[in-house]
């Protein structure tokens, strides 16, 4: 989990991946049906879906067990709630460390794989969300109330609607 | 044959001043109806091209802009329609379909307070920003705006497609925001009119339109569909005061003028007057703002036979509190100086040598600093810096003027 890991040893490092993962991002299975069949109905009519992707610099996140990491968690904890009794939230997940990332590419027709991110930067993607609110300024709202946007910076993008069943 | 040739001049000419005066607000309405800048610019097009033919065999109808939007409607029609692979056509020829039936109205709704909020959103660049409110509200052309700000004409128009297509894509609202956001997203639309209105004072009068006249414009519009906002009376009363000195502050060669040599009866009395009155209106309001702040300063330098710089450097020392930037910083060393408190000012200079080494007017005060402390030296440095990074040739030819007097 970018959100939180940077010291530590493997185990304290799985804890709190397992932590976070259980406590902030199972929500796709806790939506409320009636949520989850909206999606499929208004997509691309009146609302419209957008990715808050979390990005942040993990040397700059409040360490596990300290207060800050206590209000870290019981923000997201609070927007999670937000979200869902808004009706807004369509899913989320978090990730575990970019030391754990690996990329791949096809050159030339040979897969080349590599240890690490596809950018090295300081900020990297921790976690994100799909909402599905009916403007930008929504989207923009729910975006500031990540707890994360006080040190890292959430992008929000707009997912693309291919709309099959147009003509 | 005469007949006809008249009546296409009418025609054209009534277009003509239709364009300059309502482009905005027809544009307004377009995108408030049909949901997309490119079509509402499209189909208003469309609509002119028609408008020519028709107005010049028929005379110019009774209402010529409910004309125009109507036919404007039915262009936006056809090209949906013409369109058939465009997705959600459904979706899109929706809104249109009730007023199809309707007469030409006489009164259009003034939409042009969410077009403003809308191009000056934070979500776009911010020279985007201040490219499409010249464009969509102003109707400036593409090529104007691109002189204006020095950019090449496809670059400006690659600029500008790009945000509409970001305001359909990312659905950026067309909407006023409510009371909560209120506050942040007008400073974002005053910074834009402030831009403008910076970039014609820059260049000066001379040729095409004038933005600083732009810049009026546009903020006396906000003033009338926004009344009682103490921000933008601020911001108002703040252009409306500069653009008053606009004739006294470049002399007959070409050359900037610092405003304590101003001949002030070529200052607009009436300007002046009437931003004095907006400051008054807006302070009983209670609600400070920068732009109430900044007014209030170019207040200071109007009023009375020479600037009151000990208010305005307490002035500034508010404004900080609200925007505490370097070029603030600097002003407020300036006015510290010219107050009588040279050892502070030059102190509060050297600090911000750093943050501003490209900044002209930083090394500019630097200069007139020095020199008025008999240092002709490192005044001549700092002119020869400023003259280097001027952003007009008035400017640069008054520097230039100030560093011959060192030498004297």
């Amino acid at each position: 989990m970018t959100l939180i890991f940077r010291d530590a040893s493997a185990r304290l490092f799985r804890r709190r991946a397992l932590l976070l993962t259980s406590l902030i991002f199972t929500i796709a299975a806790t939506l409320p049906l009636q949520a989850q069949t909206a999606i499929t109905a208004t997509r691309g009519d009146t609302k419209m879906q957008y990715m808050l992707l979390i990005y942040n610099d993990p040397t700059l996140e409040p360490a596990y067990g300290t207060p800050e990491f206590e209000a870290m968690m019981g923000g997201f904890f609070a927007l999670n709630e937000r979200m869902k009794a808004d009706n807004v939230l369509v899913s989320g997940e978090g990730l575990q460390g970019v030391e754990t990332a690996t990329s791949v590419r096809v050159r030339a027709g040979k897969v080349e794989t590599m240890d690490g991110p596809f950018a090295e930067t300081r900020e990297h993607l921790g976690g994100y969300y799909v909402i599905e609110v009916p403007d930008l300024d929504s989207a923009l709202r729910y975006a500031a109330l990540v707890p994360s946007v006080a040190w890292g910076t959430v992008e929000v993008r707009p997912l693309m609607d291919y709309n099959p069943a147009a003509e | 044959m005469q007949s006809a040739v008249s009546g296409a001049v009418a025609a054209t000419r009534a277009l003509d001043g239709l364009v300059r005066n309502d482009r905005g607000r027809l544009i307004a309405a377009l995108i408030a109806r049909l949901g997309s800048f490119q079509l509402a610019e499209d189909a208003l097009q469309d609509a002119l091209v028609s408008a020519v033919s028709h107005w010049g065999r028929n005379g110019v109808p009774h209402a010529p802009e409910g004309w125009l939007l109507q036919a404007a409607y039915r262009k936006a029609i056809d090209r949906i329609r013409k369109n058939k692979s465009e997705i959600r056509k459904s979706a899109d020829l929706r809104p249109l379909v009730p007023h199809e039936a309707a007469d030409e109205p006489d009164d259009i709704p003034d939409e042009r307070l969410r077009l403003i909020f809308t191009c000056c959103h934070p979500a776009l660049e911010p020279k985007s920003r201040v490219a499409l409110t010249l464009r969509t509200i102003g109707g400036l052309s593409t090529t104007e705006i691109a002189r204006a700000f020095l950019d090449a004409e496809p670059t400006m128009g690659q600029r500008l497609s790009r945000a509409k297509a970001k305001i359909a894509a990312a659905r950026i609202a067309y909407a006023v925001p409510g009371p909560e956001e209120w506050a942040e997203r007008l400073q974002s639309v005053l910074a834009v009119i402030y831009l403008i209105f910076t970039a014609g004072y820059a260049a000066g009068p001379g040729q095409g339109r004038d933005l600083a006249e732009e810049a009026v414009f546009l903020c006396r519009m906000l003033d009338r569909l926004r009344p009682d906002d103490p921000e933008i009376e601020g911001c108002l009363a703040l252009v409306l005061i500069t653009h008053a000195r606009c004739r006294a502050r470049i002399d007959r060669d070409g050359v900037t003028v610092p405003l304590a040599e101003q001949d002030r009866t070529r200052w607009n009395r009436a300007l002046i007057d009437e931003g004095l009155g907006l400051i008054d209106v807006a302070m009983r309001r209670r609600a400070p703002g920068p732009y109430q702040i900044k007014a209030a300063i170019a207040a200071c330098h109007v009023q009375g036979k020479t600037s009151d710089w000990a208010q305005i450097v307490l002035l500034y020392d508010s404004l900080l509190r609200l925007e505490p930037t370097a070029v603030i910083r600097l002003n407020r060393a300036v006015a510290l100086f010219e107050a009588g408190w040279p050892e502070p000012a030059m102190r509060a200079l050297d600090g911000l040598a750093g943050e501003l080494a490209d900044y002209q007017p930083y090394h500019a005060a630097r200069a007139e600093l020095f020199s008025r402390s008999g240092d002709a030296d490192r005044a001549a440095r700092a002119y020869a810096t400023a003259i280097a990074l001027a952003a007009s040739p008035s400017d640069a030819a008054f520097l230039r003027q100030r560093a011959e007097r060192l030498k004297v």
